[in-house]
């Protein structure tokens, strides 16, 4: 059975599409309770974000839109140094999307909130015309309670820079699929409550955070260079990549630093602070493979000391890079 | 032949610190080596090799980026086809972004029009039978590396009997241009050599020019190890050459093949690919193609021959192209100078918005000097 | 205008394709301007096999790739 436009109608198709699909997933007392808003009781500074998803494939090796919209804004508060509590969801549905789809979809979804603890308390569908299409915003809701705050702005010369893992494999997963090339890359797509909170929970001196996703790494550690006045120099050897990634690269041409992830983050670390929070990182599951890759340091901009000893800038790029064969 | 008694051939360094403790130690007057293959202007600035360059060694670009040499009537020929009702564009990434005088295909297709990006020639066959109504209109650009591809592709689409298939052709052939480059007043001393070009080409198909004009030639891969060697051993022979004409070495009887080294034997055989160059020549012919910045070069491109022919998209009109002023692409293609010595570079000339055809795609010399450059993406 | 990789074939398919593989991603190739059989190492071009690595040679450059960390 498929969406058809009068789902989007209001009456008794659209309730009946909502309670099949969605109701039964998400049971907690704000969406029971059938208002048109949720009232929210929570004290001090609150971080609040929103995101929408346009992906394709709706499915992917490793995961779906669904998780990805419930992992993508969950992690953005978490990198705020928040503990992510609630979270909306808007639905745009093209007639012609199979219903089916949508319920596991909706079941990804619940999944996934239910890892990161998080409660969905709003939610809406609308239906347009097309081709069977999906795009999903969720908002994200949770109170900030770090020991000490983690923003953009605080990174310092000599902080340790780490990652949480190998990077690249989410865009890596989506453009074998695109491209029809055969591999075990999975999307890395992942709440990250389990590593972040492990290190705000000890207290340790965290500056920053960020997930690396649209644009990668290189994006990432070019913003909190800039918003914290210093430079990132880096070591190219260190940056951990799966054989299977770099390979796929190798292949249509992309540069892993430039790729997005959905289930790995920069940390900005006091240095004194880098070892313990590196044996906190490796023994979380999302975060077995984390490694440090640099130092922040005076001046400006993202270096990278290169495998043959070489040196240049890691900028970002005006796009987003698209297979090549030059 | 007399052997002279000036340095003997060194032995070439096989790896990264040999190579790095030959630039480091190279003194003298100042070289001035080129490449002359994108990937390669590419890779060395992604390995940051330039770092590891002495001041006695300048390395410039030559026209290695097929996309930057190709005229932009071209371009505005393929985005009037993707907005003609029934046709699609198929192209590769690399052109997609590429401004035309007025649009770029990415444009284009936000205009309505159709286009499509694929990854391999052969992918045109299957648009092709999917979509037997539609003129399928293949953008087929590249060097020697690629056009046996497209080659192939036609030879195939014969085979089956596809007839919806038309190729607008903006070929190119690197020796006419090494000859323009070996004969320009640029002061080059010596080439690394592109190594899939060379792999359809062959080794031997340098030696010509070093014996024309007492260059040397090495031909090197691309991985950041394999270039930095490649460099490394060209400025070697570049030195030990200029050493040997100091002393008059120039004897009719010298065996110029000594200075066409190849670094890369696992891939680059001394007659290339013969079956790469038997296809080539039953598809294509040879003629006189203007590259941007360089003007006409007989024999310097591909073109659809015989049967083939019926699949060609049509003659572009002698577009022309419009002058720029203060463009020094020219220049900087023959190596007579640097991105950075251009007065538009970074300032009137961005990827954003680009004035000449070193600027215009993201592998041209000035667009991957600006992306690895202080200011920017 | 060179991005090529070098990658083994593991099966040849009607059509002159085949089936490489280059570090555990899988790709169908055009084989019509080489002869190699299952086995063989190719170099990869846009889709085609554009040379035949030379298998004394090809340690080589696999070398290389295993140092740089691919």
């Amino acid at each position: 059975m498929l969406i058809q436009l009068s789902h989007g109608g209001g009456g008794g198709a659209t309730a009946q599409l909502v309670q099949s699909v969605f109701a039964g997933r998400f049971k907690n007392p704000y969406l029971q309770r059938m208002e048109d808003s949720a009232v929210i009781d929570l004290n001090g500074p609150l971080a609040y974000t929103t995101d929408s998803f346009v992906i394709t494939p709706l499915f992917f090796p490793g995961g779906d839109i669904g998780r990805l919209a419930i992992a993508g804004t969950v992690n953005d508060l978490l990198m705020m140094g928040a503990r992510p509590r609630f979270l909306t969801a808007g639905f745009i549905l093209e007639e012609g999307l199979a219903i089916a789809d949508l319920e596991r979809i909706a079941e990804s979804m619940a999944q996934a909130a239910a890892e990161a603890g998080v409660e969905l308390v709003a939610a809406d569908t609308k239906v347009v015309e097309g081709k069977g299409g999906l795009y999903i915003n969720t908002s994200g809701l949770g109170p900030i309670d770090s020991l000490h705050p983690v923003r953009a702005n605080l990174a310092q010369p000599g902080d340790a820079i780490l990652v949480s893992g190998p990077l690249g494999d989410h865009q890596a997963c989506i453009m074998s699929q695109r491209m029809g090339i055969q591999n075990g890359i999975q999307s890395d797509v992942a709440p990250l409550n389990g590593p972040v909170r492990a290190l705000l929970d000890q207290g340790l001196a965290v500056h920053c955070l960020r997930d690396a996703t649209r644009g990668g790494l290189t994006t990432v550690l070019n913003e909190l260079a800039a918003t914290s006045g210093c430079a990132a120099e880096l070591e190219e050897a260190a940056i951990p990549v799966r054989p299977e990634t770099r390979a796929l690269c190798e292949v249509l041409g992309l540069d892993p630093l430039t790729m997005a992830n959905e289930g790995k983050f920069v940390a900005i670390v006091a240095a004194e602070a880098a070892d313990q929070a590196l044996d906190i990182l490796k023994q979380c599951p999302q975060s077995a493979g984390a490694c440090r890759i640099g130092t922040m340091t005076a001046g400006s901009g993202v270096i990278l000391n290169t495998r043959i000893g070489g040196r240049r800038r890691l900028n970002i790029p005006w796009y987003e890079g698209l297979p090549r064969i030059c | 032949m007399i052997e002279p008694v000036t340095m003997p051939m060194p032995a070439a360094p096989r790896t990264i610190e040999e190579a790095r403790a030959i630039l480091a130690q190279d003194h003298g007057p100042r070289l001035t080596l080129m490449e002359v293959c994108g990937t390669h202007t590419s890779a060395i600035a992604a390995s940051g090799l330039r770092a590891l360059l002495p001041t006695s060694v300048r390395l410039v670009s030559g026209p290695g980026c097929p996309v930057c040499v190709t005229p932009s009537s071209y371009i505005d020929r393929l985005c009037e086809l993707a907005l003609q009702p029934g046709h699609l564009v198929l192209c590769f990434g690399d052109l997609i972004r590429v401004p035309g005088h007025h649009s770029s295909l990415s444009e284009a297709m936000a205009g309505g029009g159709q286009v499509r990006m694929i990854y391999s020639p052969l992918d045109a066959l299957k648009v092709c039978q999917d979509n037997p109504n539609l003129t399928i209109v293949m953008a087929a650009v590249g060097f020697e590396t690629t056009a046996p591809s497209y080659a192939l592709l036609l030879k195939r689409a014969i085979a089956g009997d596809i007839r919806n298939l038309r190729l607008l052709t903006a070929l190119r052939r690197m020796p006419p241009a090494l000859d323009l480059l070996c004969a320009a007043d640029n002061a080059i001393d010596g080439f690394l050599a592109p190594g899939h070009v060379s792999a359809i080409l062959g080794s031997k198909a340098y030696e010509p020019f070093a014996a024309q004009y007492h260059k040397p030639f090495v031909i090197a891969g691309f991985q950041p190890t394999e270039v930095l060697i490649g460099i490394a051993r060209l400025v070697q022979l570049c030195r030990r050459e200029k050493e040997r004409q100091a002393e008059d070495d120039l004897a009719d009887d010298r065996d110029w093949s000594e200075i066409v080294e190849n670094l890369y034997p696992a891939i680059v055989r001394p007659e290339g690919n013969p079956r790469a160059q038997a296809v080539l020549a039953e598809v294509f012919r040879y003629e006189p193609a203007v590259w941007r910045g360089l003007g006409e070069i007989d024999e310097s491109g591909y073109r659809l021959a015989g049967d083939f022919a019926a699949y060609d998209a049509g003659p572009l009109e002698a577009g022309i192209e419009q002058e720029l002023p203060g463009c020094k692409c020219g220049d900087m293609m023959l190596g007579r100078l640097e991105p950075r010595d251009c007065p538009l570079f970074g300032k009137t000339c961005r990827p954003d918005h680009p004035v000449g055809p070193c600027m215009v795609s993201s592998e041209g010399v000035c667009g991957i000097h600006y992306r690895y450059s202080e200011q920017g993406y | 205008m060179c991005l090529a990789i070098p990658a083994r074939i593991s099966q040849l398919l009607d059509n002159h394709l085949a089936t490489a593989e280059y570090n555990g991603n899988g790709m169908t190739v055009e084989m019509g301007l080489v002869e190699a059989e299952v086995g063989d190492y190719v170099l990869i071009h846009a889709g085609c096999a554009i040379e035949r690595i030379d298998p004394a040679m090809a340690a080589d450059i696999f070398e290389i790739l295993k140092e740089l960390g691919a």
